[in-house]
């Protein structure tokens, strides 16, 4: 654990080096994540306009599940994001076998090799739009304050899976382009609160294909209008989901013949 | 050979190109219009309350269901491809210079190429739209008559031509940028919202819609959705034609001056 996080600070300082070399692409990916909040915030200000409720979330709530589901965004594309899309070309390439001959887990050194500076500062802006989400609400109760932090933790697990499982196939049918959208397509999902969604839908979009827990589960729990049902599948699914990606993603890399094949 | 032919020979190359891909195309072409209409459809309903609210800002429902299908499937005709891109890479590369040496017009050869690209997503694009209008048949509004859709129809292709004018126009730039794929990733999300596609750019507040109508991004979901669901009344089609025209012109003359000066700057080694 102790090695893995000194071996990341390491990562995060040759990351930061190469953005300071380049620092109009450092504020240009900055910008692309402003323009997505933008867009996704700008859809729901035009529907309010017209409605004060959206499937029982007034203005202020959906700015909270916003808020979430930008810091987990933010996360995730600070954290894995950008390895996720090195990926299939790490197969192709053979460059995958850099990363296995090292005396890391590879799931770690393939996931958290590269972290993306531009997207902390996006944080920055995710913390912002939570805030005024936040601020336009009374106070969240104690247990729910404490119980968010986890759930958003829990949120970001079920995305850095969702890349596992992508990744995983991308290794078994040597996928180089495109394989990644099909995770910036489903993600869709995960963009508007589950509760907009059929009841059939909402329950595999919790238990099967479980986008509902990115964000709309964490902003339920810390407004305190999530069920039991819902709080018991957000803190069991997510580690659950991760350890059966992680046994998967080393499992497909069995299949991963090298660059000398 | 004629000209046309030259460049109906550049479409052929870039066709089989293209269909080398053709998995990977019709897979994420598909994918993204079926979740894209699937989500805005559930949002959608969730707004109008599950059939509790009969209009929304003076939309029905099944008005705006039909505005949110076509306006995703518009967007995913019209959206800029893999093409464009390329062309900031052969820049950057110095492989632009294969165009140089040889009797062709950059703009119009890649315009080609792009055109045969967008060949082989049109079909699941529209073979996505006919299963969608077989199963909406028995809720489409009256309005939704073939002659919408024959309306709509020069508008997508103006769309198609706009969107690859802005897509090459910011290509271009990498004769003074290194690298300008972050300018198409925001221009490409920009167009989820300038172009109608998440919501009708008739919601928009007064000042907002009278910006958006001078601006060119709506020709590529707003305006061919907003025929064919009759949010666009027919009398307004001849101000829309004509502003799309100058819009086109502008972009062509933009992407002429930006080819023109980014030329200077260029320097390419062999052939």
């Amino acid at each position: 654990m102790l090695l893995g996080l000194r071996l990341w600070g390491l990562f995060l300082a040759q990351a930061l080096s190469r953005e300071m070399e380049y620092r109009l692409h450092l504020w240009l990916s900055f910008l692309i994540d402003v323009v997505w909040y933008a867009v996704q915030v700008g859809l729901f200000e035009v529907i309010y306009l017209h409605t004060p409720t959206i499937a029982g979330w007034s203005r202020a709530e959906m700015a909270v599940f916003l808020g979430t589901l930008f810091v987990v965004d933010a996360l995730n594309m600070a954290l894995f994001s950008t390895n996720f899309w090195r990926l299939p070309q790490y197969v192709l390439t053979g460059e995958l076998d850099f990363f296995l001959l090292k005396p890391v887990s590879p799931f770690f050194l393939v996931f958290l090799r590269y972290p993306n500076v531009a997207s902390f500062l996006n944080l920055a802006v995710a913390l912002t739009v939570l805030g005024y989400g936040f601020s336009l609400l009374p106070p969240a109760s104690v247990e729910a304050a404490v119980a968010y932090p986890v759930f958003l933790v829990n949120g970001l697990l079920c995305m850095l899976s969702f890349q596992a499982l992508i990744g995983a196939l991308a290794i078994r049918i040597l996928a180089a382009e495109g394989i990644q959208h099909t995770f910036h397509i489903l993600y869709q999902f995960g963009m508007k609160p589950d509760s907009i969604y059929a009841p059939m839908l909402r329950r595999i979009l919790l238990y099967v294909f479980p986008m509902g827990l990115v964000a709309s589960v964490p902003a339920q729990v810390v407004l305190g209008r999530a069920s039991w049902e819902v709080v018991s599948a957000g803190l069991v699914v997510p580690p659950l989901l991760l350890l059966v990606s992680r046994f998967l993603f080393l499992r497909a890399l069995r299949y991963y013949t090298g660059a000398s094949a | 050979m004629s000209c046309l032919g030259v460049y109906a020979s550049i479409a052929r190359v870039g066709l089989s190109a293209a269909l080398m891909y053709r998995t990977n195309f019709l897979f994420t072409a598909g994918l993204t219009v079926v979740v894209g209409v699937t989500v805005q459809l559930f949002l959608w309903l969730a707004v109008y309350g599950w059939g509790q609210q009969t209009a929304f800002a003076g939309v029905p429902f099944a008005q705006m269901a039909l505005y949110v299908a076509c306006a995703t499937l518009s967007l995913g005709i019209t959206r800029g491809g893999r093409v464009e891109r390329m062309v900031a890479e052969e820049i950057r590369t110095g492989e632009l210079i294969r165009y140089l040496l040889k009797p062709i017009t950059h703009g119009p050869a890649t315009l080609a190429l792009a055109l045969s690209e967008r060949v082989v997503t049109f079909p699941i694009v529209l073979g996505l739209a006919l299963v969608a209008a077989w199963i909406a048949l028995p809720w489409l509004p009256a309005q939704a008559g073939v002659e919408r859709v024959v309306a709509a129809a020069p508008f997508l292709a103006v769309g198609i031509v706009l969107n690859f004018l802005m897509g090459l126009g910011i290509s271009y730039l990498a004769f003074w940028m290194d690298e300008v794929w972050t300018l198409h990733v925001v221009k490409d999300i920009s167009l989820w919202f300038l172009s109608g596609q998440l919501v009708p750019l008739s919601l928009l507040p007064h000042g907002l819609q009278m910006v958006s109508e001078w601006l060119p991004f709506q020709y590529l979901a707003y305006v061919p959705a907003g025929i064919i669901a009759g949010l666009i009344p027919v009398e307004k089609l001849p101000v829309f034609a004509l502003r799309a025209i100058a819009w086109c012109l502008l972009l062509t003359a933009g992407v002429a001056v930006l080819w023109r000066f980014g030329l200077r700057r260029f320097g390419g080694y062999g052939g």
